[in-house]
Parts: C-alpha cells; sequence; structure tokens
C-alpha cells in the first residue's frame, strides 16, 4: 500500500492522537469497565461470576445454548447458502441475474423486520401456519415456529447470505484453464469437484463459517422475540441488566465476547496462513447451459419458488400494513384495507416521533461515523505512524463484539462520570444510542474506506500536481472524486444498519429518543400490527433505496 | 508414438467462424507452431485437439485412432496454459503429482517420475513452495513438468512464454527447445511471436481468420511464403500493389522495372535486408535505381532506412559495422539496388 506521507506534521500527530483517545474512550475504556465489574464480587475482586457462570445450570445453559445455536447457524446457513451459490454459479436460466440480486435482499432488511413479517407468517396465528391448517383440515398447526427452531429458520433466512456472497465470489474466481487443466492430466468431472472446486471455496467456506458463528452467537432479536424457553447469553444478559445484576450481565458480555474473540482469532489466523492468491488471468468460470426441457423447467420451478420465498417476509409486510388497527382480530386473513397506518405515523406526532427519532440518530451516526473514520483509515492505509496497528485494532474490535456486549460495555463505561464523556454521566441521555450505533458500524466504516483511500494512489495527486494543479484543486478535482464513492457508500451502510436496529437500541434507549424498531415491538405488543408493518414498510423502503444507492455508487 | 492428424475441421461460434476447413499431419516428435495474430482460431484449434471444445465438422485422428469425441481427461494429451493455471492452493510437489496419482501409478514409481521431472526442469529444491512464491519462469516450469510428468503423447504449449520477461522468455525458450529434444514428444506451439515459432519450430503452420494459410519449414515459411499475409506477418518485409500486366512493376512515374513471366494484379515482397543502399553508384545489379532517403533508424545492429523512389516507400536495412561508417542522411539521394532471386511475387 503506498505511504504519502513520511515525516508527520504536529497537526497529523494531534489528530493521530486525539483519535486513539476518542477510540479508546469509547471502544476500549468501556470494555475494560466491563471487565472490571465481572470481576467484583461481593465488593471486592473475585472470579465468582466466573464460577458462577459456569457452575450454575440457570446461567450455564444460556451459554451453551449460544455455542449450540452459533454453529446450529452455521449448518443450517452453509447448506443453504452454498447450494444457493452453486446453484445460481453452475447453471444457466433465464432470470439468474434477477435472482442472484434478489437473493442479497435479507443482508438489506433489519432484522427486527424479519423475525415480525416471520412471525405474522410462520407464527401460529400466521398466514401460512393457517393456510397450510385449513388446506390439510390440520387441528393443530403443522409447525412450532419458537424456540431454536423458529430461531434457526430466521437465521437461515437472514444470515445464509454470508456464505451466499463469499462462495460466489470464490466460485466467480475459478479460472477455466485451472479446472481444463485437470481435465486434461486426467481427472473425471467429480474428481475435478472434490480436487479442485472444494479446495478454490474452502477459504470461503471457513471464513463465512466463522462470520455467521458470531453472528448466530451474537444474535438477539429472534431470540428475544421467538426464543420462548431457548434462553441465549444476549437475551439473558439484557434480563440480567433488566433486574439490575450488572456484575451478571457483565460476566456473560465477557463470555459473549471471548466466544466472539476467539472465533475472530481464528478468522485472522486461518485469512493469513491458508488463503491463497487466486485471481482469473484467463477465463472465468462459466455456467453450464442445460440442455434437457425437462431439467429446465424443474430449474425454473426451483429458481420461482427461491425468489418467493426470498420475497415473501418483504409482501407480508407491506401487505400487513394496510390493514388497519382493530381490524383483525379474529378472522384468520385481514378483510380491510387503508393508509390509515401510514396517515397516522405522518400526522400523529406521538406515531411520528419514533420514525423521526430513528432517522435523526442513525444520521447522526453515519456523519459522526465519516469524521471519525476518514482520518483512522488515513492514518492506516496512508501513513507510517508507529501505533496505526492499535488504531486499527481499536476500529476493528467492534466487529468481535456482540451487539449486546457493545451496549452493556457503554452502559458499564458510562454510568458514571469520565475524562472521555467530559465529566458527564452519558447513561440516560440521549446521546448514548447514536453512540452505540456508530461503534456498532465502525469496522465496517473504516473497512469501506480503507479500500477507497487504497484505491487513491499516490501517483494520481503527484500528476495533478506536476499539471500545475494546487492542493485544493487537487483536493477538489482528483482526491474527491475517487474518495466520494467509498466515503457515500460507508455513510449509507451505517444509516441502513443504524435505522432498524434492535440488539443496541432495547439497551440504550430512553423515552425521550425511542425509535422505530422499539416502536414496532411495543405496536406488536399492542396488537396494532398494521401500525408495527407500516414502520416495517417505511424502513424497506428507506434501506432499499440506500442499499440501491450504494449499489450504484459502487457500479460508478 | 503421437502422429496427429485435423482431418478438415471446423468450428463456428455464434455464426461466425472460428476455424474452417483445417487439414494437418503433425509428425511423430516434431515441434509444430501455430502462428497467427491474436483471434486468428489457433487457440481454438489447440483446444480442439486438448478436447476441450469440440468440432462442429471434421475429425481429429491420434495414431490413427480417432479422438474427436474422446474426453480431454482419456486423450493422452497434455497441455501447458498460458497462465499456467497451476493450482494455487497446491505446492510444487502436489501439482506435479496431481496428474499421476490420478492415473493410480504406484507411489514409488510417482515419487521417482516427480523427481526425475523436477530435475529436468530444474525445480530441485522447491519441491514444497506454493504457487505464490514462485517466479513467473518457476510457475512456467512447474506447468511444463506437471504436463510432461504423466508422459502425454502430445504436448500442446498455448502461448507459454508470453508472461515471461525478453530474457527470460530467450532462455526458457532455448530449455524448452532442449527438452523437446530429448523426450521427443510430439509438440503443438502456440504463439503470435514471429522470432519464437521461427526458432522453435520443426514445422510452422500460420494461421489467418480461421484458414491455415501456410504450412512449412521455418525456412521455407520466412524465405518462400506462399501468400501476401504470410509475408506481410512473418519478419519484415517490403509489400507492395502491383499490375503486371504489361510484364512490368512500374515502381514510381520515372522507375518502372521489367518482371516478365507474369500477368495481372501481383503482391510483390521483398525483405528490407536484400536491397542494398549505396551513396554513390555500385556495381550493376538485377535492379538499380536512384531513390531519396527519407528517414534512419538506429536499431543496433541493424540501421533501418526508409527511402522514397517516387511514391513508393522502401524499408532497407544496413547492418551496422564501424562507428566511423557514415551513413546516409535524410533528404540524400541514394542507390537502391537488388537481385530478382530476392523479389517474391504473390497472387492476389
Amino acid at each position: 500500500m503506498p505511504v504519502i506521507s513520511h515525516t508527520h506534521s504536529f497537526l497529523s500527530r494531534l489528530t493521530f492522537a486525539f483519535l486513539l483517545i476518542l477510540l479508546f474512550g469509547y471502544i476500549f475504556f468501556p470494555a475494560l469497565q466491563t471487565l472490571k465489574v465481572s470481576l467484583t464480587g461481593n465488593g471486592t475482586l473475585s472470579f465468582v461470576n466466573y464460577i458462577r457462570l459456569v457452575s450454575v445450570d440457570m446461567l450455564r445453559t444460556p451459554l451453551i445454548n449460544s455455542v449450540v445455536l452459533g454453529l446450529s447457524t452455521v449448518l443450517v446457513c452453509g447448506i443453504i447458502g452454498t447450494l444457493l451459490a452453486f446453484f445460481i454459479h453452475f447453471f444457466q436460466f433465464p432470470g439468474k441475474q434477477i435472482m442472484d440480486k434478489l437473493l442479497l435482499l435479507p443482508m438489506m432488511l433489519p432484522g427486527i423486520i424479519i423475525v415480525f413479517s416471520f412471525v405474522q407468517l410462520y407464527g401460529e396465528s400466521g398466514l401460512v401456519t393457517k393456510t397450510i391448517q385449513i388446506l390439510f383440515g390440520l387441528e393443530n398447526p403443522p409447525f412450532d415456529f419458537s424456540g431454536l427452531p423458529g430461531i434457526l429458520f430466521v437465521h437461515a433466512y437472514t444470515q445464509y447470505v454470508y456464505f451466499y456472497i463469499s462462495v460466489s465470489i470464490a466460485i466467480r474466481h475459478i479460472d477455466l484453464s485451472v479446472i481444463e487443466s485437470a481435465q486434461n492430466l486426467g481427472a473425471s468431472k467429480s474428481v475435478i469437484f472434490r480436487t479442485i472446486i472444494l479446495p478454490f471455496i474452502m477459504p470461503a467456506l471457513a471464513a463465512s463459517s466463522i462470520i455467521t458463528f458470531m453472528s448466530g452467537v451474537g444474535s438477539f432479536t429472534a431470540p428475544s422475540i421467538i426464543g420462548q424457553g431457548f434462553k441465549v447469553l444476549t437475551t439473558q444478559i439484557l434480563l440480567s441488566k433488566a433486574n439490575n445484576y450488572m456484575d451478571v450481565a457483565a460476566t456473560q458480555v465477557i463470555a459473549l465476547t471471548i466466544i466472539c474473540l476467539f472465533a475472530f482469532a481464528l478468522f485472522r489466523w486461518y485469512e493469513k496462513k491458508a488463503m491463497f492468491e487466486s485471481s482469473v488471468k484467463g477465463v472465468a468460470f462459466q455456467s453450464v447451459r442445460i440442455q434437457n426441457p425437462l431439467v429446465k423447467l424443474l430449474l425454473l420451478i426451483f429458481a420461482w419458488a427461491i425468489i418467493l420465498m426470498v420475497l415473501l417476509p418483504v409482501i407480508a409486510i407491506m401487505f400487513l400494513s394496510f390493514v388497519p388497527s382493530d381490524t383483525w382480530m379474529v378472522n384468520i386473513y385481514p378483510d380491510q384495507f387503508s393508509w390509515q397506518n401510514f396517515i397516522d405515523i405522518f400526522t400523529r406526532s406521538r406515531k411520528f416521533s419514533p420514525f423521526f427519532n430513528s432517522i435523526f440518530m442513525a444520521l447522526i451516526a453515519a456523519f459522526s461515523g465519516v469524521i471519525i473514520a476518514l482520518p483512522a483509515s488515513f492514518f492506516i492505509v496512508k501513513t507510517n505512524f508507529r501505533f496505526k496497528w492499535f488504531l486499527e485494532m481499536m476500529c476493528m474490535l467492534p466487529w468481535a463484539m456482540p451487539a449486546s456486549a457493545i451496549a452493556i460495555n457503554l452502559i458499564n463505561g458510562f454510568n458514571q462520570k469520565t475524562f472521555f464523556s467530559l465529566n458527564h454521566i452519558l447513561v440516560g441521555t440521549s446521546i448514548l444510542l447514536p453512540v452505540g450505533y456508530l461503534v456498532r458500524s465502525l469496522p465496517i466504516m473504516v473497512k469501506t474506506f480503507n479500500l477507497s483511500l487504497g484505491n487513491l494512489n499516490d501517483t494520481y495527486i503527484e500528476a495533478s500536481q506536476s499539471l500545475g494543479a494546487r492542493p485544493v484543486q487537487t483536493l477538489k478535482r482528483v482526491v474527491f472524486p475517487i474518495l466520494s464513492p467509498g466515503l457515500l457508500a460507508g455513510f449509507l451502510l451505517v444509516f441502513i444498519r443504524s435505522i432498524g436496529e434492535y440488539t443496541v437500541t432495547v439497551f440504550l434507549y430512553t423515552v425521550s429518543n425511542k425509535p422505530v424498531s422499539i416502536a414496532m415491538v411495543n405496536a406488536i405488543f399492542e396488537y396494532n400490527i398494521g401500525l408495527a408493518m407500516a414502520y416495517g414498510t417505511l424502513l424497506i423502503i428507506i434501506s432499499t433505496v440506500s442499499s440501491f444507492a450504494i449499489t450504484r455508487i459502487s457500479v460508478a | 508414438m503421437g502422429r496427429l492428424v485435423l482431418d478438415h475441421i471446423g468450428k463456428t461460434y455464434q455464426g461466425e467462424p472460428a476455424c474452417s476447413d483445417i487439414c494437418l499431419k503433425i509428425e511423430e516428435g516434431e515441434f509444430f507452431t501455430f502462428l497467427g495474430p491474436s483471434g486468428c482460431g489457433k487457440t481454438t484449434i489447440l483446444r480442439l485437439i486438448a478436447g476441450f471444445i469440440k468440432p462442429d465438422r471434421g475429425k481429429i485422428l491420434l495414431d490413427g485412432r480417432e479422438i474427436t469425441h474422446i474426453p480431454p481427461e482419456k486423450r493422452s494429451i497434455g497441455m501447458v496454459f498460458q497462465n499456467y493455471a497451476l493450482f494455487p492452493f497446491m505446492t510444487v510437489l502436489e501439482n506435479i503429482q496431481y496428474g499421476l496419482k490420478l492415473h493410480k501409478i504406484p507411489l514409488d514409481e510417482i515419487r521417482k517420475k516427480v523427481n526425475h521431472y523436477i530435475d529436468m526442469v530444474g525445480l530441485s529444491g522447491l519441491e514444497n513452495r506454493n504457487m505464490s512464491q514462485l517466479s513467473g519462469g518457476e510457475q512456467q516450469r512447474v506447468a511444463l513438468a506437471r504436463s510432461l510428468a504423466v508422459e502425454p503423447q502430445v504436448l500442446l504449449l498455448d502461448e507459454p512464454l508470453s508472461n515471461l520477461d525478453a530474457r527470460l522468455r530467450d532462455r526458457m525458450r532455448e530449455e524448452l527447445k532442449i527438452l523437446q529434444k530429448k523426450l521427443g514428444i510430439t509438440t503443438i506451439f502456440v504463439t503470435h511471436d514471429q522470432k519464437e515459432a521461427l526458432t522453435l519450430s520443426d514445422r510452422i503452420a500460420v494461421f489467418n481468420k480461421g484458414i491455415c494459410i501456410q504450412v512449412d519449414t521455418p525456412e521455407q515459411v520466412y524465405m518462400s511464403p506462399s501468400h501476401s499475409f504470410v509475408a506481410g506477418f512473418v519478419g519484415d518485409i517490403n509489400l507492395f500493389e502491383a499490375d503486371l500486366s504489361d510484364g512490368k512493376w512500374q515502381i514510381s512515374k520515372d522507375i518502372s522495372i521489367s518482371i516478365p513471366g507474369f500477368r495481372g494484379k501481383h503482391s510483390i515482397c521483398i525483405r528490407p535486408q536484400n536491397i542494398v543502399l549505396s551513396r554513390t553508384k555500385p556495381m550493376p545489379a538485377d535492379f538499380l535505381f536512384q531513390a531519396r532517403v527519407v528517414n534512419c533508424r538506429f536499431n543496433g545492429m541493424t540501421s533501418e532506412y526508409s527511402v522514397a523512389a517516387g511514391d513508393a516507400l522502401f524499408k532497407v536495412a544496413v547492418v551496422n559495422r564501424f562507428e566511423s561508417e557514415k551513413h546516409a542522411l535524410p533528404g540524400e539521394i541514394t542507390w537502391l539496388s537488388f537481385s530478382r532471386d530476392s523479389l517474391q511475387i504473390l497472387e492476389r
């Protein structure tokens, strides 16, 4: 990576120091505070909380369940995501390009929306459940959408994307000539699959397994809403916090963080040791054209079934958003539709304020993210500061922390006056929630900016200078056009991730900044399903438009 | 063994012929080169021979046995790809062993063969290296050893030297030739580099737009091209379109030379090194006329002159012998002479 600065000005040293202090204060210091709280038993330094965590059944079971959930999620999502990637990239069929894009849809949707739409579709009184019950004349619902199977069902929908994306990329990176050379050396199709294609996708499988495991272990939304008897660490952390057992919550957070850090360390180790360089120098892998009309038809039916499965939750949310409150209580299917829920949101301040709060806080998180992540990325990519590794570590650390851990850390860090909060207590104020959003999304923003800055070859700047451009002109005409797509993409990514966020929110929101995800949950528990779905529809529209913008920006 | 016959082979992609009616006989142990510009169909023919694509027409025979519809893995034809196509997740040793293991050869024998070919291509000591730890030349050797280790009857080389720098390419060219002669394996080499083709080959097939224009020895291809395309593609040449209806080549308004025995439009070719440029009137020659120097370019071993006789512009190569030698300057009137034997007159 090119390094453009070898001597550092006072201003850059000052900025670097400020960033280090800021990131230490809001990422590392809160984590240390949580560790300190977890080690405080009976008012003294002790491991009693940890001993209780592994010895008391009630505390140990969620720990085990979390690991079980993480591993099961990897298994289920691995099978679905990998098969879908092979299906899409191995065969040629009409609508393949659209399907490839649609399969990424679950990634754009806030988790809370997906969980609620799944409840409305597959829950005990869900539309799909009831339809099957009526069609087959069943007395009881055909399946139980709760506990581990229910959570896994939601995870299968939301997290197969990790496998799908990375395996798809790996398949696209297989050089056709490598397959042909194996064939030329005597390998049959099955041998080629086993000895060439599988090793090619193994790094992708390993990387997505670890990411999915971390995501599964840290999952909060699905376990909290449909988990019922299946308790996991994330839900228990909230319970401990709600009951003011902060030492227990802190211990659970540390346990969860250690599990994730272990997975993260494994990932980094694998990334460094086992990854091989592969690039398509010849012709990229080409999909197979199916000649048999029957097989072709079956493939098409399967493809459309998948598309329907992916779209169904979104369709359900939009459909139910038009159901007015109190009109769908007894009937199996709603029979009245109107714009009332949307009108209510935009005309009644009590219903509008959560929506406004979410947009406002997501914008704050995204803007402040740019202000922090851009100089941080600059120091990481373009300078040779001695402690830039520490800066990078600080920026990436939240990636290995589940959202609930980030929230508890912030509570433990700022429930007292600190130097980092300018001697203010931040818990209970509106500021802590956008801070939580920011910390949670910082790694993805820094990664995006790192890529953009990596593309900013120093020779562009030198070329501009050699053509007589002043620094401001170079910045405006060369640097900014190269960086702006990445900056905008990073901004929108943080905005999307924050606007419908639920996990950090449930720990950190206050009455004055209640966001839309909490309003949705409240609406559901008040049987105001239409209103919750109307909020969901608005979030889907915002997320889709933003994602579309990101795609366009990336292409540009 | 390894006699390969292409019998009226043709392949079309989306209505566009990639190669048409290709008939070739490649003898056992021969180093045969497919030469032509990019997109002329040479790699398509190589892939047809390897079995990665099927021809629309014609047959391919190896030692008299038809292999047209035999899958690539059963053809006993090895191939070195342009990008080497090495397996990036395997070491040098594993790459070379790969084909041998598939052929279910006993482990002892695999070990012996692998060592033999590693020694042969000069990779000793690098057995456990990953592909990313190898230079371009080393990667090329691994690809070669991997293909040779399974002892194919025919070896196909798809521009294997094109990714190497000039110095390494020269060295690898020599090594490749020595290795091929030592093993006596029938080898088909694809290149667009005429120098490579002329240096390495026993015979060359020159292709253009999917058609085989000429098959001959390097000397014949260079000295006696059968088509103006071959003349223009292989080596530097002066190529003129001329109407010889009256038995004369009208070089310019004032200059014409007598070429009896031809009628109608022809292409006239003459190599730059076959024209003598003199500052004073030389000894009589078959053809001698005055021309004006337009430009002179120093190329090291030779200097290349552009000399105008009326509208006709001749390229002339003059060997640089001594620093004190006086060169003709742009604008200077000089003499050009050449013999009748140095002219190639080709049908248009």
